[in-house]
């Protein structure tokens, strides 16, 4: 229920997705299938290896889809210009790191046992999804574009990020994380139970230990500070605890409820669809970078329309 | 020095704190919520004085306290919840570890200190036994080179002779120039 699903446009955002990376209204239909001839032509391995460490985005079928006009080619050809932009080819794979991160935390959701645990990493969902879209809008701001398809995506993420839609889910994830982050509170573990209260200005033991003994104190000691793991995941016994935190904070967890509740589909499905399709560029980008530092020649072919 | 600085007051807070971390009321921890709502920055804290100011407790409601009690054969309840007051303590065990470790510092420090002016008494003690005269000599201030004493003995003869020796008298104003090296 809280994962995020795409949608076409977010509520009271009438934008209009003219932007297409492949430039082919016919490409988009990808081929589930490999052609025949790949195998033949060893181009299997070539697309394994092109598309080995991206893995999620099953990029191959759209290496196994044909194009048919020139026009397409260069079209495609010219984000891949772009993408020569060493400080574009950055911000954008920086987008792809947080939106694969985001994806992790909405998978990691459905394995999730406790409600306040799921809600929460929603909202963090959604701070890394708002944090990455404005990143990246304004990254591309300074940026110079010859390709119509980068050139049209920057033109409707700026639009994206302006919305009343996106504005809303940013202040509301802000604000409802705000309002967790004050929470504190405390655990009183006793032999067999505990309790939890409300956090009253107690002061910090290990403060009135130094102080105590600051008068002995001649020179640095030395640390003895344990790392303890801490663990993943959670226990019943921290659900327990949370469960009597939301009780001592319930204006916190309201705000969490609302927010769950209002925007509970917030993917905006053309961005995801960038977030797929431009991988099929890094990928090759990067192929051709490794191509190249091995000294081989490489250029862009012209195509010729007969 | 000793007499101010380790006081029965000090000794007492001392006593306290050694008390207070067998923790005979439980383990307070302070805690916040992290990424997906867990717990995190657990904080090992003192309970809070029942003599804090009256008007301090008038004004402030208690907080509700919830409380669960686990059940005996809920093996892996209490280990997470061992787990939960390690995090909580490493703090403070850190700085008792490193209370304790100036304390032991102190003291060592002190005890070679003494050993210095026990070594001048036991000294004190074997000229006292050769009878040869002893005095506190008294500094003239800085820049006044003068210098005088009356039966100035060497020490060392003494020591090594194992008896009294003769000792110089060197007369009023004179002015002291000690060799270099």
């Amino acid at each position: 229920m809280w994962l995020p699903h795409n949608k076409t446009s977010p509520k009271g955002l009438e934008l209009e997705s003219n932007y297409e990376l492949y430039g082919n209204s016919d490409a988009v239909i990808e081929r589930a299938q490999e052609p025949i001839c790949f195998p033949d032509l060893n181009l299997d391995l070539v697309i394994k290896s092109i598309t080995a460490s991206k893995q999620e985005y099953n990029l191959q079928l759209l290496y196994w889809t044909p194009l048919h006009t020139a026009e397409t080619v260069c079209y495609r050809q010219q984000v891949f210009q772009d993408l020569e932009n060493n400080l574009l080819m950055a911000h954008i794979k920086q987008f792809a790191q947080s939106m694969s991160v985001m994806r992790r935390y909405s998978a990691m959701i459905e394995k999730l046992d406790y409600e306040y645990h799921k809600k929460d990493w929603f909202l963090e969902t959604a701070i890394m999804y708002c944090t990455a879209l404005s990143t990246l809008a304004s990254c591309l701001e300074g940026i110079p574009l010859k390709s119509a398809a980068l050139a049209t995506f920057r033109i409707y993420l700026a639009d994206y990020c302006k919305s009343s839609a996106f504005q809303s889910l940013t202040a509301d994830s802000q604000k409802t994380k705000q309002a967790l982050a004050e929470i504190k509170y405390c655990v009183i573990i006793e032999s067999g139970k505990f309790k939890v209260k409300r956090y009253e200005d107690e002061a910090d033991y290990s403060i009135e230990v130094e102080n105590t003994f600051s008068k002995f104190k001649q020179s640095d000691a030395q640390n003895y500070l344990t790392h303890i793991p801490v663990m993943t995941g959670t226990s019943h016994i921290e659900a327990k605890i949370l469960e009597f935190v939301v009780k001592l904070f319930p204006e916190p967890f309201a705000l969490l409820d609302g927010f769950c509740t209002e925007h509970n589909q917030f993917l905006d499905k053309t961005i995801c669809a960038f977030d797929r399709e431009i991988q099929f560029y890094i990928a090759d980008q990067d192929f051709i970078a490794h191509l190249k530092q091995q000294g081989l020649p490489f250029c862009y072919p012209n195509i010729g329309i007969s | 020095m000793l007499k101010q600085e380790l006081d029965d007051t000090y000794l007492a807070l001392v006593e306290r704190h050694i008390q207070q971390l067998r923790f005979p009321q439980g383990v307070l921890l302070s805690a916040q919520l992290g990424k997906g709502n867990e717990g995190m920055k657990y904080l090992l804290c003192s309970q809070n004085s029942r003599n804090r100011k009256w008007f301090h407790r008038f004004f402030t409601s208690r907080s509700q306290i919830y409380s669960y009690t686990l059940n005996p054969r809920n093996d892996s309840g209490a280990i997470v919840l061992g787990e939960l007051r390690d995090q909580g303590l490493a703090s403070a065990a850190n700085s008792t570890a490193q209370a304790a470790e100036h304390v032991e510092s102190f003291f060592n420090v002190l005890r070679r200190e003494l050993a210095f002016y026990i070594a001048c008494l036991n000294l004190y003690d074997h000229v006292k036994a050769l009878r040869c005269p002893t005095a506190f000599p008294q500094p003239a201030p800085a820049g006044m080179h003068t210098f005088s004493c009356t039966g100035l003995c060497d020490i060392t003869l003494a020591l090594t002779m194992k008896t009294t020796v003769v000792g110089n008298d060197i007369l009023d104003g004179k002015a002291l120039k000690l060799p270099d090296k």
